[in-house]
């Protein structure tokens, strides 16, 4: 597992995390959409070319706390389903998305969370999405079932549109702190008080100059 | 696949590292012979080849002893004191099958002892000795690849080897391996697969020659007489030299200072053989330049930060370093600091150079055993050298090269002792990062013959090497089909860029620098599968056209390269930008890697019936892209946007096949003992995908990883 906090390098500010986001689904559920979407990507020249939307960041701050967040796009084809593991190894979370109108691209998503719990168990924050809510008259995946669902296997889910911009950054906010509470415990079971600390820099929105690794070209700011 | 005479439009515009692909929309010299490119600039471009100053005698006459006569070095003669052309003889010139002759240079110019023929610089006095057979035994010959290279983008890719050209597989006369054809038989593209390779103008060279390359180019001399097309050739010594502080990823501070263009008033010291066709008047090559164009090609930092980010410099430049060739001392403002200048813009080379002076200061205290670090990284390399065979995975061969390195870097960061240059005036990032580099340097550059053959007898020995090789036939002769993808599939001329890019990688020694280039060769994929109809691709459309691009490119030791990288690569880089590239490397191959066994060796009835079905239901992808075509001759499900099954490999070898290697891929999955493979009919494939006939597909195995079909 890809250690959350550590990072590399020392950051100027206070805490720093990196987390490493999976986004797993089938090919038509609109997970480069959605992702897309939250990174601005087209207002992104940080990485090697806008054309692409397979590797993205986002740096975020939470109450202080600083986190990149790298988000590694999947083939969703079939036949590329036993890549997988090559991409969501030392995953700190995954973001599996289903399209609300097909029921079968929510059979894939069970199948993804079977995998990965079994693979990397509990230390993986799992985001289930339901996305193109704007198509909610075609719905055939219901909301009790997708709900339970996930919580039957301790996962969260979201309702989002990449379409209309509706709740995806509700989505990667909760994830960031989930995976920062993980990285926590985490932590405190090593019985590795901090791996990073420095001197203030808390409450800063941007982060501008970051240990080099972590930073890849993340550019996009929120708060 | 697209017909290779497509005409470039501007979205593939051939200027790789150029964000703005319609800034230099230029006429293209016609391609594919390689009279395209002059003697002089072969000549040129392949100085780091032949021009070997630090040679010494015994080396010349080991490389010479090989090649066919005429072949020749140059180097500097310590006991002479200058430079020494040394000639390959016929074999029957015995006794002695090496001359040497010492060059003697002057104000007025270059030329061979005891001659009078004068040339302006080495370079002519070179050329007209190719072609002239009066004065020598034998006339100078270039070799082979060098000859038949029939684009200066071929001939840069040679540069790059150096000195190793003459040991490489592409020099090779016969393959010392028999079953690995030859690095790069890319001198000329395999007929049919790759077509026409496009020349490329000098502005691309983008990292082409040693430092030192234009040492000794006098920017004066004269070639009018004898058809020399002067111009020509100058212009492209323009562009090389300004090329010369530039690299992809760092823009010169500013333009070099232009060669002056006068020619009037040197008169011209070339002399031809009479009777000789026009010993330089072979440039066939012109440089388009328009007015107002900028020489300099577009630094591609602008557009690749998250390279700079990977500290590469210059792939070309670092790992060039303390090769062989000669050099120039380079100006060390040729990286820009990542940081944000905190003062004026002089403060640049304040920052700048000790980032130099420290991996001087680091390389030079590796090579001397004197010091701790230097006996602690000769130890580690005999160590190393000397290792036995008992690796039984990449993970295990190169992980404790990784330990060390990371070890020696947190060492050297915090030993006082060690007088580093002003290292305070670094951030800590980039000590970081200078210290890593170095250290491939010193570690990885004299290990990387050794690490490369014994990945490689991995590789052989469980047969996924010889699998890839044979898959990525497979693939080519399905074509497009082998994977649909919704994005424009790129054209051979495209193709040929990556594998430039990705030849390059295979040369490299340093994990920083092989990614860099890994990334250079993404985007010419991305930027080959033009505009994405939402704006952006994502993995469902890049790893597809990837996959049939590696496919093209036939190099399967990208298996070994990868692995290597992956083990070697700073940790904490897995996770950016370069690690994603990486691991859709990793993917990719291991797709290929498997491919065989998607393949219905015949097709059975049922899969008959699902492939009809699958062409109505085309599943997300817009009718007529490029997998239409079944090509029915071939008894293959080519295009299916699903897996077909492989009756003959089932779950049995699925479990062989993971038992036999338990550890193998290197990637350290879970190393906790999570890989148990579990077999079970797939119950989960989507109706769309799945024709009703299919079998579930045998999954990618790829040595460690796990069998998805499962039901987990």
């Amino acid at each position: 597992m890809a250690a959350a906090a550590a990072g590399s390098g020392a950051g100027g500010g206070g805490r720093s995390f990196s987390f490493k986001v999976v986004l797993l689904g089938e090919g038509c559920v609109g997970k480069t959409s959605l992702v897309l979407r939250y990174c601005e990507n087209k207002f992104n020249d940080k990485h090697i070319t806008t054309l692409q939307a397979s590797f993205l960041t986002k740096k975020l701050n939470i109450g202080g706390k600083r986190v990149n967040l790298a988000i590694w796009d999947t083939a969703g084809q079939e036949r590329f389903h036993a890549l997988g593991p090559i991409y969501y190894r030392d995953s700190n979370g995954a973001i599996l998305v289903y399209d609300i109108t097909d029921e079968d691209s929510f059979q894939k998503v069970k199948n993804w969370v079977k995998e990965l719990r079994k693979m990397l168990g509990n230390e993986i924050c799992l985001c289930i999405v339901g996305n193109k809510i704007d198509l909610e008259k075609e719905r055939h995946v219901s909301v009790q079932e997708a709900e339970t669902y996930a919580e039957s296997v301790g996962a969260k889910h979201y309702h989002t549109s990449a379409k209309q911009n509706k709740g995806i950054e509700e989505l990667f906010l909760d994830l960031c702190k989930r995976m920062i509470e993980t990285a926590q415990v985490d932590e405190r079971a090593r019985g590795n008080g901090s791996s990073q600390s420095g001197t203030g820099r808390r409450g800063v929105q941007i982060i501008d100059d970051e240990p080099q690794a972590q930073s890849s070209g993340g550019c996009c700011s929120s708060g | 696949m697209e017909p290779p005479d497509q005409p470039d439009g501007l979205g593939r515009d051939p200027v790789y590292d150029v964000p703005d692909p319609h800034a230099f929309p230029q006429p293209r010299p016609a391609r594919g012979s390689p009279n395209n490119v002059s003697l002089l600039d072969r000549l040129l471009l392949t100085q780091s080849v032949w021009l070997q100053l630090s040679l010494n005698s015994a080396t010349a006459l080991h490389i010479l002893q090989r090649e066919p006569p005429g072949t020749f070095l140059v180097r500097q003669s310590n006991t002479r004191r200058r430079r020494v052309l040394c000639l390959r003889l016929l074999d029957d010139l015995a006794p002695a099958f090496v001359a040497s002759y010492c060059l003697q240079e002057r104000a007025a110019g270059v030329s061979l002892e005891g001659s009078s023929w004068s040339f302006p610089d080495l370079l002519h006095l070179v050329a007209s000795y190719c072609l002239s057979r009066e004065v020598l035994p034998v006339a100078l010959r270039l070799p082979q690849p060098i000859q038949q290279a029939v684009s200066h983008k071929e001939l840069e890719a040679i540069s790059h080897l150096g000195l190793e050209f003459w040991s490489s597989s592409l020099n090779a006369k016969d393959p010392p391996e028999p079953p690995e054809p030859p690095l790069c038989g890319d001198a000329a593209p395999a007929a049919g697969q790759l077509g026409a390779i496009p020349t490329r103008s000098p502005r691309e060279l983008d990292c082409g020659l040693g430092n030192g390359a234009l040492g000794f180019l006098n920017p004066l001399f004269q070639g009018r007489d004898g058809g020399l097309r002067r111009d020509d050739f100058k212009r492209s010594i323009k562009v090389r030299v300004s090329t010369e502080t530039s690299s992809p990823l760092s823009p010169p501070p500013k333009p070099p200072p232009p060669i002056p263009s006068s020619q009037t008033g040197m008169p011209s010291t070339l002399r031809r053989e009479p009777g000789q066709n026009s010993p330089l008047s072979m440039s066939g090559y012109r440089v388009p330049q328009r007015a107002g164009e900028p020489l300099n090609p577009k630094p591609a930092g602008v557009s690749l930060p998250s390279l700079q980010e990977l500290d590469s410099g210059s792939p070309s430049g670092s790992e060039s370093e303390g090769g062989g060739g000669p050099r120039a001392p380079s100006p060390p403002a040729q990286r820009r600091p990542r940081a944000p200048l905190r003062s004026m813009s002089d403060a640049v080379l304040a920052v700048l150079a000790p980032e130099k002076q420290l991996a001087r200061a680091v390389e030079g205290l590796a090579r001397d055993r004197s010091t701790r670090l230097g006996a602690s990284v000769q130890d580690f390399l005999t160590l190393v050298r000397g290792g036995g065979g008992e690796w039984q995975s990449s993970h295990e061969l190169l992980s404790p090269v990784r330990t060390f390195l990371t070890h020696t870097k947190t060492q050297l960061l915090q030993s006082p002792a060690l007088e580093l240059p002003s290292p305070t005036l670094l951030p800590d990032h980039r000590l970081d990062a200078v210290l890593e580099r170095a250290l491939h340097r010193c570690v990885l550059k004299p290990l990387k013959p050794v690490l490369a053959s014994r990945l490689r007898r991995l590789r052989v020995a469980d047969g996924s090497l010889g699998q890839l090789r044979e898959n990525l036939r497979l693939v080519r002769e399905q074509g497009p089909g082998a994977f649909p993808a919704r994005a424009t599939l790129p054209s051979p001329h495209d193709t040929q860029r990556a594998r430039r890019k990705l030849l390059q990688l295979l040369r490299a020694y340093s994990p920083s620098t092989q990614v860099t280039l890994l990334l250079q060769a993404c985007k010419g994929v991305y930027r080959a599968m033009g505009a994405a109809p939402d704006g952006s691709y994502g993995a469902d459309e890049f790893l597809p056209v990837l996959s049939f691009i590696l496919a093209q490119c036939d190099l399967p030791q990208l298996l070994m390269e990868a692995e290597y990288m992956m083990e070697l690569m700073e940790p904490s880089q897995l996770l950016g930008e370069g690690g994603y590239y990486l691991t859709t490397l990793q993917a990719s191959l291991a797709l290929l890697g498997h491919f065989h066994e998607e393949e219905p060796r015949e097709l059975r009835p049922d899969v008959q019936r699902s492939l009809s079905w699958r062409h109505q239901s085309p599943s997300g992808r817009p009718p007529g892209s490029p997998c239409q075509d079944p090509q029915p001759e071939k008894t293959q499900a080519p295009c299916s946007g699903c897996h077909s099954t492989t009756p003959a490999l089932g779950a049995q070898g699925t479990a062989e096949q993971l038992r036999g290697h338990p550890t193998d891929n290197s990637l350290p999955l879970h190393p906790e003992g999570q890989r148990q493979p579990q077999e079970h009919p797939d119950q989960h494939r989507h109706p769309r995908e799945m024709g009703p006939g299919l079998r579930p597909p045998h999954r990618l195995l790829r040595e460690g990883a796990i069998d998805l079909d499962e039901p987990l």
